[in-house]
């Protein structure tokens, strides 16, 4: 394709190819022009190479900038914490109380197995660990070594074991560490907290209910308990049961607007610390997951439902009242006697079961039944833990109203009838329980079931209970403390038969009265009646055992010594210390 | 140009990117040290807060007041307190307390600056009756008669240039003068506390000895202390 002439031509006479018109030779290109052309071209290129390389070190440049400003900006628990160190306490968080202080902790803790393959020199392996454990049962490590298999000789090791134990140097021990949940309160906490086990997962209570939380948040879970009131609440329940030879004793404080509870005892307990496995069904929460006939307290809620009827006024007479009335067969009569007639406010303050009956009827069954059913007395109560128990359902038949106006024949679970009464005191405010601390958020929101009125009358009702000389629970009138509240001796249920002895007696007590804040609900299981016990009367008198065995003489008491104890604590304001009495 | 400058931006960026790229490295292995570090402080506080939080349980520390206190510790209502004592400084700081603040209100320090505060009042005020009543018992108690005349005798004339017969007539002039006050005082006296004012003052005796002694230290014989 090349002219050598041509080229020679064009290389004598230079014309430049544009002006001379198109040739064939015009397509080539001179060596001038190739020359300078191909020097531009190679400068081009390096040029571009040159770029490209920048180009590479910019983007490394902007990976490594981008990087250094992500380091800085991000938050270093983030990125070091989590990815290059690993935390201690990850598995399980802490639980609080209102003051937070501590109620259940992870720590890690050693525990020694026994690697038998490994094992060098087998007699002096023992003769190192019965030094170290002089109590162990060495038969027991030699047959296990026998067998051949990886097993532990002493979980949960203390520090100057786990020293001995690492100090020995034997292949043959393994000390590996695992989280353990630890509980300083021991036994305090056993109905609330619940247990978990070895894999750290909660097998019940709050352990269980809150599992998730405890394990993935990152926060301690609050509780709205308060570990020095549950202590002095322990405190008097022990010694109620001691006093009255109980089967067991509960208590419940909670707060009326709020709805937190303050403290949950249920006795006996377990120490938690130890892991026992719990099947007895007396160690069952009482208070949470206990069904039981509570008695003269749901008289209250007869009173308040008349009121709120308006079929009755506090005053109003209630004439010519038997002692005993038969009702389907049974006959139904006083504890105790009492005047014929009596006011509305009367009926509830001597308790009278004939009185409650006859103000039941005149509310007649429907409306009854729809006011139980606000107080949502019978249906399984929305609460934070598994245990609950279900009121056991029942149908209103010919004598239910009757039956059910002075609380027999009806079950429910303490914790709901403390939520009932927190209702009435509260100005007719439905509330929720909790355990989880809500930061006094009141939870007045979820409507009104009971008039303001209505509550007003039934808490000076309540009063009266404890501050007339004829009420019920009269031992428990606190001088400053203005407390409040409702007895109730329910007989127990023994393999379908009502027993004569075996009695709950409940009283459920709120204060101070003139303006409701906390209610009381204190349960004896069983209790009996106290021979050398001296009950102090307000007016001094003395009196040395007592053969009669309802709440009124023994529950009264152990509440009344609990809000006694508890009062100054919880700064009600007692009117004593404010000269208002 | 254009390619020196890309040079140097190209060098100066490996430089840079280097030594970035090595801080970083070192920052890291710091930020990974004190996390450790930080880890085993933690770990450790974990501890000693169980620790505490295990000792300082309710059921722990009454045990212990039950094991080492031989106090009883027995529950008073305020009633049962105010019966068994009598008014005392603390009570009064209580009463000021209850009358000028409402307790619930203040937070502990602040009911501890109060409580400083008012025993600091009541200290003060109490040395301000002790003062008053201190300058009362001066008032009631004047001078004694000796005292006095020879403070009336510096004040009024110089010794030295009196004569004897001078310095006699001065001195019955004062003695009267004296004794005429004394009188006036002593009734004052008699009126608010008349069994005080007869043992100290009306004493014969007491006015003698005064009396001689006085002459005594002008005339330059030694006195005689009083019994």
């Amino acid at each position: 394709m090349h002219n050598k002439k041509g080229e020679n031509n064009n290389s004598g006479n230079h014309i430049p190819w544009r002006s001379r018109g198109i040739f064939f030779d015009d397509y080539e290109t001179s060596k001038y022009e190739y020359k300078q052309q191909s020097t531009f071209s190679e400068v081009k290129l390096s040029l571009n190479r040159v770029s490209f390389v920048f180009f590479i070190f910019l983007v490394v440049a902007f990976v490594f900038g981008s990087k250094i400003i992500y380091l800085a900006s991000i938050k270093k628990e983030n990125y070091f914490t989590n990815k290059l160190v690993p935390s201690v306490f990850l598995k399980r968080q802490d639980i609080l109380d209102r003051n937070n202080n501590l109620l259940a902790r992870n720590v890690k803790l050693y525990s020694a197995a026994i690697k038998p393959q490994f094992i060098i020199d087998k007699g002096k392996l023992l003769i190192n660990l019965r030094l170290i454990f002089p109590n162990m049962d060495m038969d027991r490590i030699k047959k296990k070594i026998k067998i051949g298999k990886y097993f532990y000789i002493k979980k949960r090791l203390n520090e100057s074991e786990w020293k001995k134990l690492w100090l020995l140097g034997d292949k043959s021990i393994d000390l590996n560490g695992k989280q353990f949940r630890v509980y300083p309160h021991e036994s305090l906490f056993s109905h609330v907290l619940g247990q978990i086990d070895d894999d750290n997962l909660g097998i019940s209570g709050l352990e269980k209910s809150f599992n998730k939380r405890l394990t993935e948040s990152k926060n301690p879970l609050i509780l709205s308990l308060d570990a020095n009131l549950q202590h002095i609440i322990r405190e008097e329940l022990v010694s109620g049961n001691n006093i009255f030879q109980t089967l067991g004793s509960a208590a419940l404080l909670m707060e009326i607007d709020s709805g937190e509870i303050l403290s949950l005892v249920s006795l006996p307990d377990f120490d938690l610390n130890k892991r026992t496995n719990i099947e007895d069904p007396i160690y069952l929460n009482k208070i949470t997951k206990g069904v039981y006939e509570l008695g003269s307290v749901f008289k209250t809620f007869t009173l308040a439902a008349g009121l709120e009827s308006e079929s009755i006024k506090a005053n109003t007479v209630f004439k010519d009242l038997k002692n005993q009335i038969i009702c389907g067969g049974m006959p139904i009569s006083e504890h105790d006697k009492l005047p014929k007639n009596l006011t509305a406010e009367e009926i509830l303050v001597r308790s009278s079961n004939i009185g409650a009956i006859r103000i039941a009827q005149r509310v007649g069954t429907k409306n009854y039944k729809e006011f139980l059913n606000s107080l949502e007395l019978f249906e399984k109560i929305n609460f934070e833990l598994e245990e609950v128990g279900i009121p056991i359902p029942f149908e209103w038949g010919k004598c239910t109203l009757e039956t059910a106006s002075f609380g027999h024949g009806i079950t429910t679970t303490p914790l709901q009838l403390a939520k009932a009464y927190a209702i009435i005191g509260n100005g007719g405010h439905k509330i929720n329980p909790t355990i989880l601390l809500k930061k006094n958020i009141s939870l007045r929101n979820e409507g009104q079931i009971i008039s303001l009125k209505t509550s007003n009358i039934i808490n000076s009702m309540l009063r009266k209970v404890v501050s007339n000389k004829k009420g019920t629970a009269s031992f428990a009138d606190k001088k400053g403390y203005e407390v409040g509240g409702k007895t109730g001796s329910a007989r127990k249920v023994i393999n379908g038969i009502y027993s004569k002895e075996k009695k709950i007696n409940t009283f459920v007590s709120l204060f101070p009265i003139s303006k409701p804040k906390y209610v009381l609900l204190v349960m004896l299981d069983e209790p009996k009646s106290a021979p050398d016990f001296v009950y102090e009367f307000s007016s001094g008198y003395k009196l040395t055992g007592e053969t009669r065995n309802t709440a009124g003489w023994n529950t009264v008491i152990v509440a009344g010594n609990i809000i006694e104890k508890i009062g100054p604590i919880l700064a009600t304001n007692n009117l004593e210390a404010f000269n208002k009495l | 140009m254009r390619n020196i400058l890309i040079l140097i931006i190209l060098i100066s960026g490996l430089i840079f990117t280097s030594l970035i790229k090595n801080k970083t490295r070192l920052l890291e292995k710091e930020l990974l040290y004190l996390d450790k570090e930080i880890n085993i402080l933690s770990s450790d506080l974990s501890e000693a807060s169980l620790d505490f939080h295990y000792l300082t349980t309710p059921e722990r520390i009454s045990l212990l007041a039950k094991n080492f206190l031989n106090e009883n510790f027995m529950y008073y209502k305020e009633s049962q307190i105010k019966k068994s004592i009598k008014p005392k400084k603390d009570l009064i700081i209580l009463k000021k307390l209850r009358n000028d603040y409402i307790f619930s209100q203040l937070s502990t320090s602040e009911f501890a600056n109060k409580k400083t505060n008012i025993i600091k009042e009541i200290d003060s005020g109490q040395l301000l009756i002790a003062k008053r009543k201190e300058s009362q018992i001066k008032k009631l108690i004047k001078p004694k008669k000796d005292l006095v005349i020879l403070k009336k005798l510096k004040n009024d004339y110089t010794f030295s240039q009196l004569n004897t017969n001078e310095f006699t007539n001065k001195k019955t002039n004062v003695t009267k003068e004296i004794d005429n006050e004394q009188l006036i005082i002593a009734q004052r006296i008699d009126s608010k506390n008349p069994q005080k004012s007869k043992k100290i003052i009306s004493s014969k005796k007491v006015q003698q000895w005064a009396g001689i002694q006085i002459i005594k230290a002008l005339l330059g014989i030694p006195t005689i202390p009083f019994e």
